[in-house]
């Protein structure tokens, strides 16, 4: 089948720029934050899950990993060669597992010094990550993970059928920001 | 002309260089940049302004403040029309454009006002007395088109509004010097620190007058980084420190582009609040003191300073506390006649008397000349029996009402603090502090400038370093007495301006017995309007303790709620307007669908296709175009909604076996199974297919509207109740979309565009699950049917779901196929009899009642829910049972909600129908019905009512067609 | 609205929380007469006072967590773990 192309067009005002980034995601399940699984995470990424609201990158830079919960790690990585290999490095284990959600989840970069002043505006206070952090919270209305890794940068981690009302709701507040 | 413009340099915020057109009731009138709507007015000698809300009596402007109750005008025309603005707060724009409100035809001539010579006819309660019979809804219309005040627009809104979060260690409400100076010293002890002000400028009741520290104060806190937000009215605190307020962005009226951002709605979280609110004045009672040209003597001091406007020419101030002095010291240099001080208290001030200012101790007015404007009134000595037409007549064309001050302690009250009532200066001030909030100035009951300041400050200081605040040094306000209306008089003496509530109101309150302040308010309607009775809240109560002895701190105040000022429903809606009213889901095929001409319709939270209507062909007609097409070809429908959960684990078999009636854990891997999920009561709340993907390893699809509800449901067991079993639940159902094919030619259109052979239906039985692919995408194919024909619902990764569309849709023209839509599925699966959860089950219907009792006893594990299947009600045979209905003329249409009763209403109900359609098979309307008893009545007839028409029923078993059940194996 | 502590992801506003009522309700074995039965699907204490509450963070890390709430003034005494103990007694004022 055709290979999918989808990408909405970059959102910017004063101070802030959208844009989608097409990213693969993968979520690893595990029963407790030290146990079997866990260690093979790290092996197969070189980086231990972060802990409670963290956010870290792999040592090759090509891997997000993102708190979600006591005992989940969200994934996100260029393309679905890098699922695949890691799909196959942790299958043996019986003490967690990885669930590929590639096209489930659309990511939105964020960058510019007003990030705070959108987020905001979409709902809440709790959704501002500081760099290192990972939150999910209520944006627009509906659940959102936001992370950050370095400053005046965050993404965005939307479930794909809410993101055109996510956008829309981005869209419209963009047309209202005027120079602070 | 009697109210005017002063001459320069009066006015400290207007610009004489700058005229403002602007139209009143039609009439082009002028006023000046800086100006109100209602100081523009004044300056215009516009004393009757409006219409009161039921007795229709002429009203001026009474306030110069957010506290006005009496001149509301409605803003603009059409779209943007906005009710009931206080013309005190309305800033004035070139091209404004205002009308009165409640009159008709005019606000001079308004044959409402008829209803004012009958006052004595309409007092308090009479409507729930007088038109209860037969129906007060004979009555209602004709009494909400004679009361009420403005006209709400009926267009929508073209502006637009927005929502903004924020959180800081100290927010301080209020602008004047307390709330400056607390903020400042807040600030400067390291907290991150707000200030809001309802006020265009800072300094509260000193930013007009000329004050060096006020302005030195605001200075300051700019410059120590607390963000001040002018103009943004703080009006409610909720739980836990949440303060709301709304920001006024754009101008009311005048010339605006076609949409703009309006207003802006805060919500901000705050560790400690600082209440720096202020006080109202209160009026005095005395008979028509409603009449225009009747106002606060702050209010005229105001007008003068800051609009240089003189509300009258000649003066008598109404005195029952000190302020009154200094009031009309002001004026007098302002340039108005002070006729007299008419003093309530038997004792003015010692040296008021000798400054030359006529003072009358110990009396009242007892009387006001003039309807549309005042043109003199009558004052007599308390104590000497007045009587009507006794005493003095004073010419005069204003009377100011000055009886003292009354703490804004509604934040206060709002964050649950306590208060207690300041005899001497007859006022209401914060008992200590509230949990989370301090009262500092004015509001705190502090009135003397030097305390305020230092107790402002230290309050800001201890906030911000987390310790106790000093307690408030209450006073300053000068002496006050606790009394209210002129005794012995029939004219009415307004206790409520905008609900026309007045003393003998409250009397037949109290004569009947009324003891609670809060049904007294309730019962006269007192401080129900729009101002929330900023200006009446505490004569009502003082004049309720004087009508039932008690003192006013034993009557109390009536709660304060939010908002402290209207609020418009746009601001609260904020974003939430048009298609972002709420969250909707869209298909990954979306587009797809659309350009294939679909219908799209919300179910629930997904825009999906109902149908895909021919060129002029209804939906009704496209529903049974393409469930035909399905039964005798194939269709192909978009399932992607449908939730999707994995569960992974050791015990993953032994929980859905708790979860699910119907036993997983026997599942092969590759096999799959019905199950339906109950509540702890044995309700059905979802219903849905689980499939085995390994040997820890499951498929669970749940229903579309269930799949939120499922995994919550998952999850609270898992947590709370089974916290040994080791299972983690993973929701996907994003991550998959679903293809489903369905139809007798199903499998051929699928081998012919490329499916392996091995998902042919003698290979891949019903209720199965097989890991498949094609050219290289991961596919999860499950054999299962909601129409009862041949079915592949194919899951595939979300973002190839478009293209698996194109693909089968370019071979659909082979096989005679159609896209189908939610309608054809819904009249399929009725054919069927399929259970819809939510449709055909309500918050009662337990798993007999829909016909699995078999497999309810055939179980050996316990489930959620069984416990209560055993209960002697869930074993009752009358139970609601889910049956099959058609019409006995095989023609009339059964519909959805109508009663089974063996006649019409009043009759015991039996039953109702859940589920309704035409049959395209049958061609003939068929039903589901929950019905009493109902499975051991079928053959029987039954009625149904809908809307006065019966309707004779047969009672029928399903499915009803095919059922034997052998369309779904191919 | 009130805030919440949610044990991993702190203080948050209530809209991200769904609360399930009553905690520790002990649930009664299949063998349980329909008394205890009923007992335990619709017997709730309704106290002016500390109420002890289940709540999960929905729009969040979707933890299950119990809250000692005073009904009246909205105070929350404690915030403990699903498994754990009440730290305190749930009373009426």
């Amino acid at each position: 089948m055709a290979d999918p192309a989808h990408s909405e067009p970059p959102l910017a005002a004063t101070g802030v720029l959208v844009r989608e980034e097409p990213m693969a995601v993968a979520t690893l399940r595990y029963f407790a934050g030290t146990g079997e699984f866990v260690q093979a995470v790290r092996a197969a990424t070189g980086t231990e899950v972060p802990p409670a609201l963290g956010a870290c990158c792999a040592p090759d830079g090509q891997l997000i990993l993102a708190w979600r919960s006591p005992t989940e790690t969200l994934c996100l990585m260029p393309g679905a060669a890098r699922v695949a290999e890691l799909t196959s490095r942790l299958a043996d284990s019986v003490d967690g597992c990885l669930v590929d959600l590639s096209d489930g989840f659309r990511v939105l970069r964020l960058t510019g010094p007003r990030i705070a002043d959108l987020l905001c505006r979409l709902g809440g206070t709790a959704s501002v990550p500081q760099p290192g952090e990972a939150r999910r919270s209520r944006l627009a209305d509906v659940p959102v993970l936001a992370l950050a890794l370095r400053v005046e940068e965050t993404l965005l981690v939307i479930d794909r059928s809410l993101l055109p009302h996510v956008l829309a709701w981005i869209h419209a507040t963009l047309a209202d920001f005027v120079a602070p | 002309m009697a109210s005017r413009r002063l001459g320069s340099p009066a006015g400290r915020w207007i610009d004489r260089s700058q005229p403002l057109g602007f139209t009143f009731n039609g009439r082009r009138l002028s006023g000046l940049r800086g100006d109100t709507l209602a100081s523009a007015l004044l300056a215009n000698d516009v004393r009757l302004v409006g219409r009161s809300f039921k007795l229709h009596r002429p009203r001026g402007v009474w306030s110069c403040g957010l506290e006005e109750p009496s001149a509301l005008v409605d803003v603009d025309e059409g779209a943007r029309r906005t009710p009931n603005v206080r013309a005190s707060r309305l800033v004035l724009e070139e091209g404004l454009s205002v009308r009165s409100v409640n009159c008709w035809p005019g606000v001079a001539f308004d044959l409402g006002a008829l209803t004012g010579a009958c006052a004595a006819l309409l007092p308090a309660g009479f409507y729930y007395k007088t038109f209860m019979w037969p129906s007060w809804r004979l009555f209602e219309p004709s009494i909400r088109r004679m009361a009420g005040l403005g006209r709400a627009p009926t267009e929508p809104d073209p502006d637009h509004y927005e929502e903004v979060a924020a959180e800081c260690d100290v927010l301080v409400v209020g602008g004047g010097i307390s709330g400056l100076a607390a903020a400042a010293a807040a600030a400067r002890a390291g907290a991150r620190t707000m200030l809001l002000t309802g006020a265009a400028h800072p300094g509260g009741a000193l930013a007009w007058r000329a004050d060096d520290e006020a302005q030195g104060l605001a200075r300051a806190v700019r410059q120590l980084g607390v963000r001040v937000l002018m103009r943004t009215l703080a009006f409610g605190l909720y739980n836990h420190n949440l303060v709301a307020a709304c920001e006024s962005l754009a101008a009311e009226g005048g010339e605006l582009p076609a949409s703009v951002l309006r207003e802006r709605l805060w919500k901000i979280r705050a560790r400690r609040v600082i209440a720096a609110a202020g006080a109202f004045e209160r009026p005095l009672l005395f008979p028509d003191n409603d009449r225009p040209g009747v106002m606060l003597a702050g209010a005229a001091v105001k007008y003068a300073g800051a609009y240089g406007v003189a509300c009258g020419r000649r003066a008598v101030i109404a005195a029952n506390s000190d302020s009154a002095y200094a009031a009309a010291r002001e004026l007098a240099q302002s340039g108005l006649e002070i006729v007299a001080v008419i003093d309530r208290r038997s004792e003015a001030p010692k040296g008021e008397t000798a400054s030359g200012l006529r003072v009358v101790p110990g009396a009242v007015v007892t009387a006001v000349a003039g309807t549309r404007a005042v043109q003199g009134c009558r004052v007599a000595r308390l104590g000497g029996g007045p009587r009507s037409g006794q005493g003095e007549w004073l010419e005069c064309d204003l009377i100011l009402s000055a009886g003292g001050l009354a703490p804004a302690v509604h934040l206060h009250s709002q964050a649950g603090g306590k208060l207690r009532w300041v005899s001497e200066s007859a006022m209401f001030v914060p008992d200590g502090a509230a949990p989370g909030l301090v009262s500092v100035g004015a509001c705190a009951g502090v009135f003397s400038r030097d305390a305020a300041l230092a107790h402002a400050t230290a309050v800001g200081e201890a906030l911000a370093k987390g310790a106790a605040a000093p307690t408030a040094p209450v006073g300053g306000a000068g002496r006050s007495e606790p009394i209210t209306c002129v005794p012995g008089r029939t004219s009415a003496q307004f206790v409520d301006l905008q609900n026309d509530v007045s003393a003998q109101d409250v009397a037949l309150a109290a004569r009947e017995n009324y003891r609670s302040v809060e049904h007294l308010k309730r019962y006269t309607t007192a401080g129900m309007g729009t101002d929330q009775g900023k200006t009446s809240n505490i004569n009502a109560l003082v004049l309720m303790g004087e009508l039932t002895s008690r003192a006013p701190a034993e009557v109390g105040t009536t709660r304060f709620r939010p908002p402290f000022a209207p609020v418009t429903l746009g601001a609260i809606a904020g974003r939430r307007v048009a298609s972002l009213y709420r969250p909707l889901r869209e298909l990954p095929a979306h587009a797809w669908h659309a350009s294939h001409g679909a219908l799209f319709e919300t179910f629930g939270d997904w825009r999906r296709p109902a149908a895909y209507p021919l060129p002029g062909e209804s939906l009704e007609a496209a529903a049974q175009r393409e469930a035909a097409c399905v039964r005798h070809h194939a269709g192909l429908f978009d399932g992607s909604p449908l939730g999707k959960l994995e569960l992974f684990g050791a015990d993953a078999a032994r929980f859905l076996d708790l979860m699910y009636v119907g036993t997983m854990s026997t599942l092969a891997i590759g096999q799959a199974r019905y199950g339906l999920l109950l509540n702890e009561h044995g309700t059905i709340v979802d219903d849905g297919i689980v499939a085995r993907l390994g040997d820890r390893h499951y498929w669970v699809n749940t229903t579309t509207a269930g799949a939120e509800r499922t995994l919550a449901a998952f999850e609270e067991w898992l947590q709370c109740e089974f916290t040994d079993l080791r299972v983690l639940v993973t929701p996907v159902t994003s991550r998959w979309g679903n293809v489903t094919v369905a139809g007798p030619s199903a499998w051929r259109w699928l081998e012919a565009s490329g499916f392996e052979a091995a998902l042919a239906p003698h290979s891949m039985r019903h209720m199965t699950l097989r890991e498949s692919a094609l050219e290289g995408v991961p596919l999860r194919v499950l054999r299962a049917s909601f129409t009862g024909e041949l079915g592949y619902e194919i899951n595939l990764p979300a973002d190839h779901a478009s293209a698996l569309f194109a693909r089968l849709w370019e071979r659909a023209a082979e096989v005679g196929a159609v896209l189908y839509g939610i309608e054809a599925l819904q009249l399929m699966r009725l054919e069927k009899g399929y259970l819809h959860v939510g449709s055909d089950t309500d918050g009662t219907t337990l798993p007999g009642d829909v016909g699995f009792a078999r497999g309810i006893e055939a179980k050996a594990a316990n489930f959620v829910g069984r416990r209560s299947l055993s209960r002697p009600a869930s074993r009752d045979p009358q139970r609601l049972q889910l049956v099959g209905l058609k019409p006995v003329d095989g023609r009339t249409a059964l519909h959805v909600g109508a009663h089974i009763a063996s006649h019409a209403p009043p009759a015991a109900i039996e039953g109702r129908v859940t589920s309704s359609g035409l049959s395209p098979e049958l061609a003939c309307p068929i039903a589901l019905a929950l019905l009493a008893g109902g499975t051991q009545r079928t053959g029987e007839r039954v009625q149904v009512y809908h809307l006065g028409v019966m309707t004779e029923a047969v009672v029928v078993r399903t499915p009803f067609v095919d059922p034997q059940g052998r369309r779904v194996h191919g | 609205m009130m805030q919440l502590e949610c044990p991993c992801c702190g203080r948050r506003d209530e809209s991200e929380f769904v609360c399930a009522g009553t905690t520790h309700i002990a649930r009664p074995p299949p063998a349980a007469s329909d008394a205890q039965w009923g007992e335990y699907l619709f017997f709730r204490d309704n106290p002016k006072g500390v109420h002890l509450e289940r709540w999960r963070h929905s729009y969040g890390c979707g933890l299950w967590f119990n809250v000692a709430r005073h009904t009246v003034t909205h105070e929350i005494l404690a915030v403990y773990a699903m498994t754990d103990p009440p730290p305190l007694p749930a009373v009426a004022d």
